[in-house]
């Protein structure tokens, strides 16, 4: 076994696992965040993004032991500290920007590290951002709709 | 550039109608209210919500009938062990069968209150009217608030017991009377590289009518979603055997989900509202049409496209139209 | 997936170290190795995790060559500085989330015959500097996921002489988002090298009645008398030989007109 520390989602959080240990896994069941999706195992979907190290990856393509001493951010840091959705995610809630949610915490994770690096991103960049991040349900529309929302952009002439 | 309209029966079914055809179930649906002694309401359903948005739609229905606020009605659901035997969410039936069950019993909740209050009120249920939230003496100002009746219905000191029971809780199950029959009429423009064969849409748009539409947000979403569903039909989705009977699309390297860049923004609309003449809520259903919709829409574009191209003798492309597949039929 | 011996050491010294002994195998972004270790393909009794050497970090740019260092990330090098048809090539590879995990001594190493880098390394010339010795990319791709690599060496750096235009042309494979097929064009001052990922069965190749042509003309016209042999043309869901043998000619056309 591997003792590994990391700091997630601002607080110092450690463990022991083996080599095999997927970050995905340590997560969710080692620190019980469970936020922190799966949904193909197979690199595809995104619903299991994460930041490592203020990047976006895929966490069920990273080895917790890799990750150690790393700072990791997850869905569940996301919120305001006053508990309060951030601004991407009350932008999903205002535009129906999920329906079963499951790819909701990939969703806001590619988001939140696009958005820090182009703050005002055109419905092209945003579709092409999206490229590692599935969704069954919604079409992507009121995902990108949401995403433009949530950078300031006026979304109302497009349509419903 | 392809158009395509469409109607759906769907809603299923009645139940007398499908013993007919032969199903070996009937297709009627289920809903218990139960309103609290806090005045709160749980409403059970026998069928899942996956997304689909029940939660917030069959509230909306509750809170309209009774004039409470629609944060104080729950939604139960997942195990029909503790909800009421249901047939489940499919076939576009969630709204117009289940909805209506909730419809149903949610006037048996309203009769009752009305004799709760008949009580309370010493007057008759006749005279009674419900509505925004209190039952009051019709051409009156005596009236009680709803959140008394249910109080009293659970507090029931002076109640005379062999004709009024404690309680306000009242199930219904419906059959529906006929199918329901949404419609539309969808339009796909497309582009494609007659080098690659690869093709993309440009503008999609889809027009429906599905009745009264209580929640346009999540109206317009489900067909958000169809729509990706018919289009990745259409271009993208299926399952591939080989020669030995092995899936050779086995994972999503090789099984094409739509992903943000295979998509068009959509233009839906559903602002042509002919209500359902024999459901309570006049509502038809939504969640099939997009994937019913569109692929003909995208096929037909396709085709047309070719055709204005100069690629006449191309009239037919198997679906998932990739552009290997359109490539070759150009080249054929 | 089987378990392992997890390594991370801070040299490359101690990588070749941990290296060699048997069934040990360099971790790179892990972006091909685990998917490939849950489904058991591969099944290494030690990983020695390279992204802790300081030393194969890092895009440097000194007049006419670019050099990578193997452990640099793809997004990296979208992000840096460097001549066109590399920048495209690593800024379009998978998605954003692969392109912050992957390497491109892993791209090189595994040599997927449709993958992106080995395309920029064959159609630049680039040199494969490892911790041994230096092989030109002419001598290293031998066949799809075959490389000229020893056992336990790792890839520390890549050089690529700075093309005078270069392009990448990828037409994605619709659902794992590789090169269904990518071509690399890249014009220097006496010659044009083509380099073609994704369609051959033999892996990344030279496609070298191109670079003839487009030698003397560099223009997307210049290929219009040629074509190239279907047969040795990968064929899968996807497409058969003649579409991606169709497709090399149609995107190394592109890629000319869009480097000139
Ligand atoms: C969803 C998805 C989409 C992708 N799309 C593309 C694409 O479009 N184009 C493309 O080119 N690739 C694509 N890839 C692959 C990606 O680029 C990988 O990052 C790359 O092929 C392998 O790099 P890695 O650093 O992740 O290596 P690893 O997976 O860690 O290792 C791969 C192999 O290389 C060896 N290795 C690693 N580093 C070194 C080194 N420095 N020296 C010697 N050997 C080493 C390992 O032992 C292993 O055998 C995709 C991957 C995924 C998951
Ligand atoms: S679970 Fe990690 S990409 Fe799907
Ligand atoms: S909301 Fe269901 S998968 Fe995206």
């Amino acid at each position: 076994m591997i003792n590994v520390k990391m700091t997630v989602n601002g607080k110092p959080a450690s463990g022991s696992v083996e080599g095999r240990t997927l970050l995905v896994d340590f997560l969710r069941n080692s620190l019980n965040l469970t936020g922190t999706h799966v949904g193909c195992d197979t690199s595809q979907c995104g619903a299991c993004t994460v930041h490592v190290n203020s990047k976006a990856v895929k966490a069920c393509t990273i080895f917790a032991a890799d990750a150690d001493k790393s700072d990791i951010k997850t869905i569940e840091g996301q919120a305001n500290k006053d508990g309060s959705l951030n601004f991407i995610q009350q932008a999903f809630q205002d535009y129906h920007g999920l329906q079963c949610g499951f790819c909701t915490p990939g969703m806001v994770m590619v988001a939140v590290e696009l958005l820090k690096s182009n703050p005002k991103p055109t419905e092209a960049e945003i579709r092409n951002y999206l490229d590692g991040n599935i969704c069954r349900c919604t079409g992507y529309h009121n995902i990108v709709k949401s995403i433009m929302a949530a950078s300031g952009q006026d979304v109302s002439a497009i349509a419903a | 550039m392809g158009v395509n309209t469409y109607i759906e029966a769907c809603g299923i079914a009645p139940s007398n109608f499908v013993g007919v055809l032969g199903f070996r179930v009937g297709l009627y649906d289920a809903a218990t209210v139960r309103v609290n002694a806090t005045g709160n309401i749980s409403v059970m359903v026998g069928a899942h919500s996956h997304g689909q948005g029940h939660e917030t739609t069959f509230p909306q229905i509750v809170s309209e009938l009774l004039g409470v606020a629609e944060e104080s009605v729950e939604i139960v659901h997942g195990g029909t062990a503790k909800t009421p035997f249901g047939m489940g969410s499919y076939g576009s039936r969630s709204l117009a069968v289940r909805g209506s069950a909730i419809v149903r019993a949610t006037e048996k909740i309203i009769s009752k209150s009305k004799k709760i209050a008949a009580h309370m009120l010493e007057t008759s249920e006749v005279d009674l009217e419900f509505s925004a939230g209190a039952i009051r003496v019709a051409g009156t100002d005596k009236s009680v608030s709803f959140g008394e009746v249910a109080f009293k219905a659970y507090v029931p000191h002076d109640f005379p017991h062999e004709e009024l029971e404690p309680g306000l809780e009242e199930s219904a199950f419906y059959d529906p009377a006929n199918f329901i029959y949404p419609a539309g009429a969808y339009a796909c423009k497309v582009e494609v590289d007659p080098e690659t064969g690869k093709v993309k849409i440009c503008k999609f748009t889809a027009i429906d009518d599905f009745g009264n539409v209580i929640n346009p947000l999540i109206v317009d979403g489900q067909v958000h979603g169809g729509l990706a569903q018919g289009i990745g039909q259409a271009l993208l989705e299926s399952c591939v055997y080989d020669k030995n009977g092995q899936l050779v699309s086995g994972s999503f390297m090789d099984y094409l989900m739509p992903r943000a860049t295979d998509m068009p923004q959509f233009t839906v609309d559903h602002s042509c509202i002919t209500p359902c003449i024999h459901n309570p809520l006049g509502v038809k259903g939504c969640g099939e049409a997009g994937p019913i919709g569109s692929p003909p829409a995208v096929v037909n574009a396709v085709i047309n496209a070719l055709q204005s191209g100069g690629h006449t003798h191309v009239t037919h492309i198997d679906m998932p139209m990739s552009p290997s597949r359109v490539w070759s039929a150009i080249n054929s | 997936m089987h378990n392992f011996e997890f390594l991370k050491p801070s040299t490359v010294k101690d990588a070749v170290a941990a290296l060699d002994t048997e069934d040990a195998q360099a971790l790179g972004g892990g972006q091909t190795l685990i998917p490939a270790m849950k489904q058991r393909l591969a099944a290494p009794k030690k990983l020695v995790s390279l992204g802790g050497i300081a030393d194969l970090q890092g895009v440097k740019i000194s007049g006419e060559v670019v050099s990578v260092g193997g452990s640099t990330i793809h997004a990296e090098v979208a992000a840096a500085n460097v001549f066109s048809g590399l920048k495209l090539l690593a800024g379009g590879i998978g998605d954003p989330a692969v392109r912050n995990r992957g390497t491109i001594g892993g791209s090189l190493a595994n040599n997927d015959p449709a993958a992106c880098y080995p395309a920029a390394a064959l159609g630049t010339g680039a040199t494969i500097i490892t911790n041994t010795r230096k092989i030109a990319a002419d001598d290293y791709f031998q066949g799809m996921f075959t490389t000229a690599l020893h056992e336990g060496e790792i890839i520390t750096s890549v050089t690529m002489p700075v093309p005078e235009v270069s392009n990448y042309q990828k037409f994605e494979q619709p659902a794992s988002r590789f090169a269904l097929v990518g071509v690399f064009v890249a014009k220097y001052a006496d010659w044009v090298r083509v380099a073609v990922t994704g369609a051959s069965e033999d892996g990344v190749f030279r496609w070298s009645e191109a670079e003839a042509a487009f030698s003397a003309s560099f223009s997307a016209d210049a290929l219009s008398d040629l074509s190239l042999d279907a047969c040795g043309m990968i064929e899968d869901l996807h497409g058969s030989k003649a579409y991606r043998a169709n497709l090399v000619k149609v995107l190394a056309g592109r890629a000319v007109s869009a480097a000139s």
